[in-house]
């Protein structure tokens, strides 16, 4: 499968203290380091790990949003970086992103014909019969009734909202959208209307996503791949089956282990003690090391590098141990 | 006592009964007037809770359920009336006078609340947080209430607890942050502990290790825990009781191990079954169509009727009540029997 | 907090720096120099002696020469001589520093307890009687004029019932403490009731903001009563805005100060200001408004300390 989209060598770093008058030390969070990965065309990327590790920057840095990145993101082969201002706008348009809260991300000014026709107008899309068309035609795709292009969205449920969202992220006809918790914000009854809409998209229109997310039922449902972060790192790379399967990073394990299921009763479910450390404050060597119950000297020591199981190559896991630590 | 549960056929818990609750509410309502009708956001749930025992409550945003805790605790805003019968060790406290209320939240009756972040004074050092439940219930003098505060930070887990007291909330992070908080809210022993969505706003390996910990500490303590989430998964593996809840009232009731072995009420059948599961793929995922009604206060009949796929004439026309239609088993549902 | 200080000392070093030079550079482009007034009131002098002076004061350089020499000057603690008391211009301005001082700091103590004190208590039954009338007097209190006010008080207080003296700042050697006291009554006065009204709305919507918060339900679930609600948890955390608020007032309350002296023809920095610009005595009007911007931003810097340290949140590095 050609990759739609490839990433590597992905560093987005924020500077603290950015006012300081007299030169100090500047401290600088690394949120983003050394990632790596494709999106197939069609495919569903998931992207999962704990608050704070780093998902947001990543799916911004794609979109284009927010700070310029270091490394390389190229859509369809092309370097994004090396297209003149021009082209990688209209690049660009092939990666949208849909944010976690429908509340705040819709203007409460703009009726909902103005938020689908914004970016339609922006680019210069169609004639305006064809847009008007294309709004009402976007519309029907995410199920929200035709009366609802004139009415604003404060008017519309957390749900519908999302459908907004998502409508409005499809109005450019992206390749990929970058779905940023998409789910968060929604009531449980709806959580499962706006997947299948996800789905629905996905089927008919070979959409792509990167579906960021920290609830594993929703990720396994929806995704073809998943990526686990920790710490500004990607940890663990495989197809959905296996990951959930047979996780082989610790943090994976402990993660899959941490999920509350439904019939499963009282359990043991902590394999992962402590807390998240401060970003701002990496631990040595491997990041997970303070947490891992497997942890041995060398983990102090050497940060492992993100490789290729020999058994499994279609997995990649970052840690000294993995090919024993099958669970 | 509760981790056999899972052995355990439906309906053997009916001995159980006969120990006497802790905790009884019958009929609890909470209006809010207003010149254009007003609403009625929690109407006439009963339930109660032994000694020892976890009550999950489950529903979706805005179906009263936090709403419930505060008036458990005489919280209800000032702009809401609340009516019904809150019964604490058999010592109503319905009639309580707003002078009286302080002495028994915190001490018999203490909360839990959702938000770690913003539930902490965040110009107070924790540890002085939990030593003012101290000094206000038990009359300690400062540096023993300190003493004492340091002591439930460990029972919680919190490393180098001494020196943690003196952090400021912010200086933690939160987990850390809710065990601060359930530190302060076992800091009195209660009878009734109950936690606001608890673990809502934090990470799996976090929320697994505050699950893990309110166990052990129930066990310990032994009080009655009510549990509140919109997380079924986390309510199944948490509670010996559930309750569902459905714009402002109650629609099911049942334990926990027939409630989700066999879900009777179609809305939790439907919320059961829309949750996407690990290791279950699907092409589409059941769905229940619409929303909650935004004025379920004044549909005549089931409230959930305009969602239901078994509804008809009769249900949007009379109100279903919760009724027993099996051993230990509740439901308001007209289809049912 | 070291470096926090000297970075902000250093700041506002810098911003005297430049306001001197503005102030210098004005009253050096404007017609007519000290030599001009000399020439004037004497009439024996001729042109040629007046350039003899200019050479022998330097004022025929350039005037960023000039400046230089008056910095370099200034900066090793010379600030020149007053043209009008013909005394070096810190003798004058010490004492009238000291006066308005003792206005500003009553007026802000007295003013700022006030307003907290009103607003938590208007803010505790928001549109209830107390709040009612709290309000209706702030904002009587913000509407009048400074002068207006102070004439009223005058009228009042000092003229009609005689209890106050009405301007002055009473005999050098005060016999009792409040001896000397009486003469700042009234202008405290003014300058309280024209700063507390809006101070007191501030209080009051910082309160009710901070009342709605999440900690505030925590602390009443914990057993906590109203009074330790409002006053152990609440205020505190209400505080720190009304601390920057007043931070930022502190120029507006200076300058009110300045005003109100002239008024009851006390001899603080304002009149001082006052008289050294209609007097033409250039030296001593620049070092008093530098004076002045000095004591403004040391207010907003204190302001800054204080609100870092109620708020644990913010740290000053
Ligand atoms: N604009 C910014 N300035 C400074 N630091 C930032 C900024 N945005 C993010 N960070 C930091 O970068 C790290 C990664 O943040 P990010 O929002 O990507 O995490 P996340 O995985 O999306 O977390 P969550 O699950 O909470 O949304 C965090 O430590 C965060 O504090
Ligand atoms: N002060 C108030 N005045 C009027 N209505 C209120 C007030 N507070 C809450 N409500 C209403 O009461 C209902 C129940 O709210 P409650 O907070 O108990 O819901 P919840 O079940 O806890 O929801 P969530 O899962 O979102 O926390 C909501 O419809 C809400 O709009
Ligand atoms: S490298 Fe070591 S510390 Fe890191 S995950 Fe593997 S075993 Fe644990
Ligand atoms: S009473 Fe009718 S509408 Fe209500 S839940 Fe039962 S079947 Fe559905
Ligand atoms: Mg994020
Ligand atoms: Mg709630």
């Amino acid at each position: 499968m050609p990759a739609l989209l490839s990433v590597d060598g992905l560093n987005v770093s924020f500077p603290l203290d950015s006012h300081s008058l007299l030169p100090g030390r500047r401290r600088v969070v690394h949120a983003v380091q050394d990632v790596r990965f494709e999106i197939a065309v069609g495919e569903t990327l998931a992207l999962v790990g704990e608050s704070g590790c780093g998902k947001t920057t990543v799916g911004r840095a794609i979109a284009g949003l927010g700070k310029v990145p270091k490394g390389i993101v190229r859509l369809r082969g092309e370097y994004l970086s090396d297209l003149p201002r021009a082209q990688r706008r209209a690049a660009r348009q092939a990666i949208q992103m849909v944010f976690q809260d429908p509340f705040s991300s819709l203007d409460p000014r703009m009726t909902v014909r103005q938020i689908l026709q914004e970016p339609l107008d922006i680019n210069g899309i169609g004639t305006a019969q064809e847009r008007n068309a294309r709004v009402a035609d976007l519309l029907g795709q995410v199920g929200l009734p035709a009366d609802a292009l004139e009415r604003y969205p404060h008017e519309f449920s957390g749900g519908q909202r999302q459908r907004i969202a998502i409508a409005r992220a499809l109005a450019p006809n992206p390749a990929l959208i970058v779905a940023d918790e998409p789910l968060s914000a929604l009531d449980v009854s709806i959580q499962s209307q706006t997947l299948n809409l996800l789905q629905k998209l996905k089927r008919e229109r070979g959409l792509s996503y990167l579906f960021i997310s920290h609830d594993l039922a929703s990720v396994y449902h929806l995704a073809d791949r998943v990526a686990v972060m920790y710490l500004g790192r990607l940890v663990e790379l495989a197809d959905r089956d296996t990951l959930f399967a047979s996780p082989r990073h610790p943090y994976t394990q402990g993660l899959l282990a941490a999920v509350p299921r439904i019939g499963q009763g009282r359990r043991r479910r902590t394999l992962i003690e402590g807390d998240l450390p401060s970003p701002l404050a990496l631990p040595s060597g491997c990041a997970f090391h303070p947490r891992c119950p497997l942890a041995k000297d060398i983990c102090r020591q050497k940060r492992p590098e993100m490789k290729p199981l020999a058994s499994s190559p279609a997995q990649s896991v970052a840690c000294h141990f993995a090919e024993e630590s099958a669970a | 006592m509760r981790s056999d549960r899972l052995d355990e056929a439906p309906g053997q818990d009916l001995p159980r009964l006969s120990v006497p609750p802790v905790l009884e509410v019958d009929g609890l309502t909470v209006d809010f007037p207003s010149p254009h009708g007003g609403k009625r956001v929690v109407d006439g749930i009963s339930y109660s809770i032994a000694r020892g025992r976890t009550l999950g409550v489950v529903g979706e945003s805005g179906c009263g359920k936090s709403m419930t805790a505060l008036a458990l605790l005489g919280l209800v805003p000032s702009s809401g009336r609340m009516t019904g019968r809150i019964t604490l060790n058999g010592r109503s406290l319905s009639d309580l006078s707003a002078k009286d209320w302080p002495d028994v939240r915190g001490q018999r009756i203490a909360l839990v609340f959702q938000e770690p972040m913003t539930a902490l004074n965040p110009a107070m050092r924790i540890g002085d947080q939990i030593a003012e439940v101290l000094t206000i219930h038990e009359g300690l003098r400062k540096t023993e209430a300190r003493e004492r505060a340091i002591e439930q930070l460990r029972l919680v887990g919190i490393p180098s607890a001494a020196e943690r007291a003196k952090a400021y909330p912010h200086q933690l992070s939160g987990g850390m942050r809710q065990r601060a908080v359930i530190a302060m809210a076992l800091a009195c022993r209660p009878d009734v502990l109950i936690a606001d969505e608890p673990t809502t706003a934090l990470d799996v390996t976090i929320q697994a290790q505050i699950l893990e910990l309110m166990q052990q500490l129930q066990d310990e303590i032994g009080m009655a825990v009510q549990f509140i989430s919109h997380n079924l998964a986390v309510v199944s593996e948490i509670a010996d009781d559930v309750i569902v809840m459905y714009a402002g009232q109650i629609v099911e009731r049942a334990s926990s191990a027939d409630l989700f072995a066999e879900p009777l009420h179609p809305y939790t059948q439907g919320l059961i079954e829309t949750l996407p599961e690990i290791g279950r793929a699907q092409d589409e995922l059941p769905v229940i169509a619409g929303t909650v009604p935004s004025h379920y206060h004044d549909i005549p009949g089931c409230r959930f009727a305009g969602r239901c796929p078994k509804a008809d004439a009769s249900c949007r026309a009379v109100a279903p009540a919760l009724r027993p239609v099996r051993l230990g088993r509740e439901v308001a549902c007209h289809k049912v029997s | 907090m070291t470096l926090y200080l000297l970075r902000r000392l250093f700041g506002m070093a810098l911003v005297l720096l430049a306001m001197s030079f503005v102030v210098y550079g004005l009253i050096g482009l404007m017609p007519g120099d000290p030599i001009d007034l000399m020439v004037m009131s004497n009439p024996g002098m001729t042109a040629a002696d007046a350039d003899r002076l200019r050479a022998l004061h330097g004022l025929d350089q350039p005037l960023i020469i000039r400046y230089w020499r008056w910095l370099t000057a200034a900066l090793s603690g010379d600030f020149g001589f007053s043209r009008v008391y013909a005394r070096p211009t810190l003798e004058i301005i010490g004492p009238a520093l000291w006066q308005t001082t003792k206005l500003v700091s009553l007026t802000l103590v007295i003013g700022s307890l006030l307003s907290v004190l009103l607003g938590v208590a208007a803010a505790i039954r928001p549109r209830g009687k107390f709040d009612t009338i709290v309000s209706f007097f702030s904002f009587a209190g913000i509407s009048l004029p400074t002068f207006w006010l102070a004439l009223i008080l005058i009228l009042v207080f000092a003229v009609r019932l005689g209890w106050l003296p009405a301007s002055g700042m009473g005999p050098s050697d005060p016999s009792s403490l409040w001896d000397s006291l009486r003469y700042l009554v009234l202008p405290v006065s003014t300058l309280v009731i024209a700063n507390v009204g809006g101070l007191t709305r501030f209080a009051r919507s910082s309160m009710i903001e901070t009342l709605r918060m999440d900690f505030i339900r925590t602390a009443r679930a914990k057993g906590a009563r109203s009074a330790r609600v409002v006053w152990r948890h609440a205020l505190p955390n209400a505080l720190t805005s009304v601390v920057t608020i007043i931070g930022l007032n502190f120029g507006t309350l200076l300058s009110g100060a300045l005003v109100t002296e002239t008024m009851f023809a006390q001899r603080g920095l304002g009149k001082t200001i006052y008289d050294a610009v209609l007097g033409n005595d250039f030296n001593l009007a620049l070092v008093a408004l530098l004076f002045a911007t000095f004591a403004t931003l040391l207010g907003n810097l204190l302001a800054d300390l204080a609100y870092a340290w109620l708020d644990p949140r913010v740290s000053v590095t």
